[in-house]
């Protein structure tokens, strides 16, 4: 019998790592680099869609079986199969997915950042990759072969050869919360050293960055690419997690969820911006579980609307008492320090 | 002496306007020499089209005699000309060791390949945070190392500038108006310094400044422009004889 | 066969004009204000939902569009005076202006849904009979046609005239060009804000009537057309009047003429249209950042210096 406080933590802890490793994304482009990344949602649709894809074409081909059309119940019942009888060809897709998805991210969020990149105006780039997220959804819903247009694919959790739903959701936690965990220490080694003085110094004023030699272009490019890799692995973990690819997840509203997070949470702070996400987590899930509650009183779309609404005045009240968010930001934290000091 | 920067017949335009129309000079490196002239003359935009900040529609720039007008701002910092600004640009969001920091060349930390294996830059960190330790006493800043750029006085935001500029080891530097909106004994302060400096580290410097009592004590050789053009140049004292100068600062 | 592209061609210029509405305003906060307006997409959904409430009440077209001109101003200004002011005021950084733009654009759009879902307003046409006038190849000329362009004409012509001859207009120009100069010479930049919201506003509201009486309103409206604003703002060169007028009909006419030029040719779907703004976008950064400005013979009216490219 599942238990329901067990897998509403188990829910809110999973929701929360993805969450995480999307607002450190944000944070690192935007918080410590300046680069306002207005679509986000497009380089996390990006990584659910690889996952899609190579859930569906390349599983059968892992598990060494003749594969049906991906997208026909055959091949879809083909790919539960495997899942639950071969353990071996379930965790070896999931890790192509993964790898597969930060690769492209990756280099999708530099191809399509690379015309607005030698532009100074920061926000062009923003509004290119706003755009880039509507026309990606748009481009995978019509073209079938992707995801099935707009019907979307199922692919089955990575952890379905343990039986149990509790142990399957639960295994599936720890791995999601373990790469969010790797991400934070690989980014706070990351900001903390001469790469994160030079985000900065792009982010606090570009010309004088550029007179005093850093080559901006170059460094936009990086940051973007790194985002938009990790972006891609939470799109995959949370394909994974709710098990359906669909394009029409993937709205406006999600990149706008990002940037709450970071804002609320503490502009160049990673540890604020957990909290940012922790908070997020807690609306979404809250708002979640009360639409289920209310079923029977207006529909759950309305519920919806209301909280995106909300949310929205969040962000208008954040920026309007506490433009850098809730904790502050702190120096780069290098060797340097110590030698200054032991002076 | 070597020439360490030669200007042939350089042109701005902004729209109609030629801010800079048709400007030659040649300067010897370890020269101290000044260019001064009347508000809105070009100074200052030639000194953002030599640095690369703005883009000379006509001319030939030569740095260490290397040509320099097509090549981007980072590159010609690379090569060792720098340009500070009238109004220090510091790194607001960072703490006053932070912005010494950023300027060094060839930070092997600076890749985000590399930055995150802290042992591999960890030696350069340390020798380039005893250097920029060593500057900030000599510009009396050493205990504000952990403060935030933005919150320091007017005055060690100037010498933060400076010290800056001085992290990134140029040949030879651009100064925008070193002294503006300081005291007159300050003034001179910055002067000693700039000199004392450029001893240390043998640079070339090329000063804009409107205080021209302090300025002429210290250079050698000075440019006058006047709507875009260079009008006279020679040594302080000729320049202080000059008719026509006298006419267009006063006049004009 | 040749008589597709006549319908063709018309409804791009139909199309263009309506975009180039929606665009101005756009070029307008750009230049004057400096801002971004992420919500513009709001505000021409709210023209278009005015349209619709507006037809419930009398089927004159001229009413529909006041009327949205009117309350999609007044919007645009509470915008400016409840949020961007208050947020320059306390030292605002553009991006937290842009951010805030984001937000209050989403804000707007929810509200509309949460309005509109219920009340089944979620796809409506304006009750204003549409009187057929002719036929052009498959395209059937209503009389929207013959209201959209001249409306879009007069408007175009009016902000021109204001922008050139009026003391006010001047000012804008001052504002848009310099404005610490335009401080120092004592103009009232709050003012001068104040009114380029206003038309901003207004421009976006009648665009988004003209649209939904030619097609439909929705909450998505401003939303879907913002991509092609985005285009003819940007080929015009950001805040350039007349480089947004060439632009906003380039876009029109990429959307409509080319698009079934390479359906008819080469089986392109119709769903792939939004691409075409996209692709424009993308072309005019990676060739001429700067768009039209430069190759227009005519001053341009509301320019600032150009976009500067770094590295």
């Amino acid at each position: 019998m599942p238990d329901p406080l067990l897998s509403a933590c188990v829910s809110f802890l999973s929701y929360f790592g993805i969450f995480a490793i999307l607002s450190l994304s944000l944070n690192l482009e935007y918080g410590f680099g300046g680069q306002p990344n207005f679509g986000k949602v497009a380089f996390y649709a990006t990584g659910a869609f690889v996952a899609g894809v190579v859930a569906s074409r390349l599983m059968p081909i892992i598990a060494d079986v003749t594969p049906f059309d991906p997208f026909s119940p055959e091949g879809t019942m083909q790919r539960i199969s495997i899942t639950q009888n071969n353990p071996c060809a379930a965790l070896l897709t999931f890790l192509a997915a993964l790898l597969l998805a930060a690769l492209v991210s990756g280099v999708f969020g530099y191809l399509v950042s690379y015309p607005a990149i030698r532009i100074r105006e920061e926000w062009f780039l923003a509004m290119v990759l706003l755009v880039t997220g509507e026309i990606l959804r748009v481009v995978v819903r019509s073209y079938q072969p992707i995801v099935n247009g707009y019907n979307g694919v199922l692919i089955p959790n990575p952890f379905g050869w343990l039986k149990d739903s509790d142990q399957i959701s639960l295994a599936y936690m720890i791995v999601i919360l373990a790469i969010a965990v790797s991400i934070y220490l690989y980014i706070n080694r990351l900001v903390n050293s001469p790469f994160g003085r030079l985000l900065k110094s792009m982010r606090d004023d570009q010309i004088a960055a550029m007179s005093l030699g850093k080559d901006l272009v170059r460094v936009r490019g990086q940051v973007l690419i790194i985002g938009s890799a990790l972006a891609g692995l939470a799109g995959v973990l949370y394909a994974y997690y709710s098990g359906y690819v669909n394009p029409d997840d993937f709205i406006p509203i999600r990149t706008f969820d990002v940037w709450v997070m970071v804002v609320l949470g503490g502009l160049a702070n990673n540890k604020g911006v957990l909290l940012g996400a922790v908070i997020m987590t807690a609306i979404d899930r809250g708002t979640q579980i009360l639409a289920i509650q209310l079923q029977t009183i207006g529909g759950i779309t309305e519920l919806n609307y209301l909280r995106y609404i909300i949310v929205g005045i969040l962000m208008l009240v954040i920026l309007m008492f506490k433009q850098r968010g809730i904790i502050p930001e702190r120096p780069v934290r290098t060797p340097a320090y110590e030698v200054v000091e032991g002076e | 002496m070597n020439e360490i920067l030669k200007l042939e017949n350089v042109v701005k335009c902004y729209e109609s306007l030629r801010a800079v129309d048709g400007v030659s000079l040649s300067i010897k490196e370890g020269s101290v020499i000044g260019l001064i002239g009347p508000n809105g003359s070009g100074k200052s935009t030639l000194f953002n089209v030599i640095s690369g900040l703005d883009r000379a529609n006509e001319g030939k720039i030569w740095f260490r005699g290397i040509r320099i007008e097509n090549l981007p701002p980072h590159k010609i910092f690379s090569l060792g000309l720098v340009k500070s600004f009238q109004d220090p640009r510091l790194f607001l969001g960072m703490t006053v060791l932070d912005n010494m920091l950023v300027p060094p060349k060839g930070q092997k930390g600076e890749s985000p390949v590399i930055a995150p294996l802290h042992s591999k830059w960890r030696d350069q960190e340390i020798a380039l945070a005893t250097k920029a330790s060593e500057l900030l006493e000599k510009l009396l800043l050493k205990g504000l190392h952990k403060t935030l750029s933005a919150e320091i006085s007017g005055g060690q935001m100037k010498l933060l500038e400076m010290g800056r500029t001085l992290m990134a080891e140029p040949r030879m530097l651009l100064l925008d108006e070193p002294t503006a909106g300081v005291a007159p004994k300050l003034a001179r302060d910055i002067f000693e310094r700039l000199l004392k400096l450029r001893e240390e580290f043998n640079l070339t410097l090329f000063i804009i400044e409107h205080r021209l009592e302090v300025l002429f004590d210290y250079v050698e050789y000075v440019y006058v422009m006047h709507r875009g053009k260079i009008l006279a140049e020679g040594k302080p004292d000729d320049i202080l004889d000059n008719k026509v100068v006298a006419e267009v600062y006063l006049g004009g | 066969m040749l008589d597709w592209i006549a319908g063709s061609l018309l409804r791009s210029i139909l199309v263009g004009s309506i975009y180039t509405l929606m665009a101005l305003g756009l070029t307008l906060t750009l230049s004057v204000v400096r801002l971004p307006n992420f919500a513009h997409a709001e505000l021409i959904t709210i023209g278009a939902y005015v349209a619709v409430l507006s037809s419930l009440v009398s089927s004159d077209i001229s009413l529909a569009l006041l009327l949205a001109f009117m309350v999609t101003a007044l919007v645009a200004f509470s915008c400016h005076r409840l949020v961007y002011r208050p947020l320059s005021n306390r030292g605002a950084t553009m991006y937290t202006l842009v951010l805030a733009s984001f937000a209050l654009g989403l804000v707007l759009r929810y509200i509309i849904l949460l309005w509109a879902s219920p009340t089944g307003y979620l796809q409506i046409r304006p009750l204003i009979p549409q009187r057929v006038i002719g036929v052009i190849g498959s395209t059937v000329i209503l009389d929207i046609f013959v209201w959209s362009l001249p409306t879009a004409f007069v408007l175009v012509v009016l902000l021109h005239l204001l922008l050139s001859r009026t003391k006010i207009g001047k000012m804008m120009r001052s504002v848009a060009n310099n404005i610490t100069l335009a401080q120092i010479t004592g103009i009232n930049v709050g003012r001068i804000q104040d009114v380029s919201w206003l038309l901003a506003g207004g421009l976006a509201g009648v665009a988004g009537a003209l649209w939904a009486i030619l097609y439909y309103a929705s909450p998505y409206v401003g939303w879907f057309a913002l991509l092609s604003v985005f285009a003819a703002v940007v080929l015009g060169g950001l805040t350039s009047f007349s480089g947004t007028i060439v632009g906003g009909f380039i876009v029109g006419l990429s959307e409509n003429l080319v698009m079934d030029l390479l359906n008819r040719s080469f089986g392109v779907e119709f769903t792939y249209k939004p691409v075409i703004p996209f692709a424009l976008i993308i072309i005019v950064l990676l060739v001429r950042p700067k768009g039209l400005v430069g190759l227009l013979p005519r001053a341009k009216l509301l320019t600032r210096s150009s976009t500067k490219v770094g590295g």
